[in-house]
């Protein structure tokens, strides 16, 4: 079990979405950034789409009642245990009885993930266990401070931790937002939305990423029928300010459509902070395919470097044996830390 | 009979087969037809239909981009609508009638005096006029189990708030410009409230959630 002792800005449970549901005006919900979500659970050995906390804005706090293995993903900043042991974003560590998990604001991004080995004891809500936040449907996935949240099967998984290159490299904004324009877009359209630099407006949420800038002009004065949109749907009301559709959307809109941001770029913009500069820029259809596909080759094929674990017992005493990232060997007796010299023959 | 269709991709994982863009009770007819055709084939025949739903005019297949593209499920698309077109559409396969009861005006229905002086006429003819139709569910959308209606007598239709309220209670039913609706959950809107129903329109342990399904019949009861 884990209390929540700061919920922060906005955290709910999320998994990769409610799918099937459309018909019945139910969008997708699901986590925001596809990519930290599923290393959340990768880092654990979990069930691929096992429910993760996510984490809006930092400001989270929680404490934990039981040994348990657990994995933050998201920015690349490091998050706190008990105030003072770092634990690094993208591995997974070991927290005890008493423990307190701290994460704090980020600088590179909006959305942390914390998983649990063996997952969260919850029941699933039409299928999933996503919070949707335009309807009271789902009320019990968003999380709120004091609340106590147990696990299903709590494990304990030897801690690993995966290269951080990944957030940098595909999920932490360049200031691009790739778009691929619907065929009834002209180049004139496309000029005007590519010359514009955008800045993501404070009030965008699970439904919609809103941007600021100038006015797209002399355009979509008039709202259209309403018609189907999904994840990425880029649309420009009467006001001329692009809005990009995101999981909580509204299964169909009344806006003039432009494109869709393609898959790949979606955990990017999620993450992208109010004060970042970015411009459109267009993608085909078949590079965007292409892009994402390697992008999940990559995930498909990650690897995870092992922080292995070994205990000894010498005289009653405990003694840890650990291999660190850069691959020297230290041990732990006493909370005291030594380096362990490799004899050499 | 033959389909004028277009397919149109949204990005890489949606494609939508389109009927032409206008609000036309015989074209919202023909997709709910092939919504139902699709609903028995597109499954068994396909593992990367992720989820699928009709509009006005149009249908819209989510699909998994990772093990299928674009113009794979276009092909496909289009022999399902060559067979669609040989087996006919069927006009009575949705016939069902959701009957719903209204509390209209006074705090339930707190736009109804409004709405009647701006369309001249009074409380009790705007009661009347609403009851009257059998109104075609054309999709559902903007929140769960959110049927947009048609059919609305224009001698009843009203432009929606200009500023939209801050929260509708759950059950209300409204007037939109041509449309009318029922707000399943309590949400900020826009719309004229003339009444509210005790109904429950979507209940997440029933199959399906929703009371009212895309493509049946609404009428309204006064209560």
């Amino acid at each position: 079990m884990l209390e929540i002792l700061k919920s922060g800005l906005f955290s709910s449970f999320q998994d990769i979405g409610r799918f099937g549901l459309k018909q019945y005006g139910v969008s997708n919900s699901g986590c925001q950034d596809r990519y930290s979500f599923t290393f959340a659970n990768l880092l654990l050995n979990n069930d691929i789409n096992e429910a993760c906390i996510e984490i809006v804005g930092g400001n989270f706090k929680c404490k934990f009642f039981e040994k348990v293995s657990i994995a933050v993903t998201g920015p690349s900043e490091q998050c706190l245990i008990n105030n003072e042991k770092k634990l690094e974003t993208y591995s997974s560590a070991i927290v005890g009885v008493g423990d307190v998990l701290e994460i704090k604001p980020s600088k590179t991004g909006r959305i942390h993930y914390l998983s649990v080995s063996g997952g969260f004891d919850l029941n699933k809500i039409l299928g999933s266990y996503s919070y949707h936040s335009p309807s009271s449907i789902t009320d019990e996935y968003k999380l709120k401070s004091n609340q106590k949240i147990k696990f299903k099967r709590p494990k304990i998984t030897t801690p690993v931790i995966f290269n951080k290159d990944f957030y940098k490299k595909y999920i932490e904004s360049k200031g691009i937002i790739k778009i691929i324009y619907n065929q009834d877009i002209n180049k004139q359209l496309q000029n005007q939305i590519e010359s514009r630099e955008y800045i993501v407006n404070i009030n965008s949420n699970r439904q919609a990423i809103k941007l600021e800038s100038d006015p797209v002009k002399e355009f979509f004065k008039q709202n259209e029928i309403s018609n189907g949109v999904t994840l990425g749907t880029v649309q420009i009301p009467p006001d001329g300010l692009p809005i990009i559709l995101m999981q909580d959307s509204q299964t169909v809109g009344g806006y003039k459509t432009i494109g869709v941001v393609p898959k790949y770029q979606i955990p990017s913009i999620a993450q992208i902070q109010p004060n970042i500069p970015i411009k459109f820029q267009g993608v085909t259809l078949s590079e965007a395919s292409r892009i994402n596909r390697n992008i999940n080759d990559e995930i498909n094929r990650s690897n995870f470097i092992k922080y292995q674990f070994t205990e000894l017992y010498v005289n009653n005493k405990k003694i840890s044996v650990k291999i660190t990232e850069n691959d020297s060997i230290i041990a732990i007796v006493d909370d005291d830390v030594f380096e362990v010299y490799k004899e050499i023959n | 009979m033959m389909m004028d269709y277009e397919v149109i991709h949204h990005g890489e994982s949606t494609i939508e087969i389109s009927l032409g863009k206008s609000i036309d009770m015989k074209i919202n007819l023909v997709i709910h037809s092939f919504f139902s055709f699709l609903t028995d084939n597109l499954d068994n025949r396909t593992n990367y239909i992720v989820d699928f739903y009709p509009t006005y005019h149009s249908i819209f297949i989510d699909f998994n981009e990772l093990k299928t593209d674009f113009y794979h499920i276009k092909q496909k698309i289009v022999e399902l609508i060559k067979e669609f077109e040989i087996v006919g559409f069927d006009d009575n396969s949705k016939k069902e009638i959701i009957e719903i009861p209204v509390n209209y005006g006074g705090k339930d229905g707190f736009d109804l005096e409004k709405l009647s002086s701006i369309v001249g006429l009074s409380e009790k003819e705007v009661i009347q006029i609403h009851t009257k139709p059998l109104y075609k569910v054309f999709m559902i959308g903007f929140m769960p189990g959110f049927p947009y209606l048609g059919g609305l007598d224009k001698r009843i239709s009203c432009l929606r708030l200009e500023t939209p309220r801050p929260k509708i209670p759950e059950g209300s039913v409204g007037i939109a410009g041509d449309q009318t609706g029922i707000y399943p959950f309590a949400t900020p809107g826009g719309w004229r409230i003339i009444g509210r129903t005790e109904l429950k329109l979507f209940e997440i342990d029933k199959t399906p959630p929703t009371k009212i399904p895309t493509g049946s019949f609404v009428k309204f009861i006064e209560v």
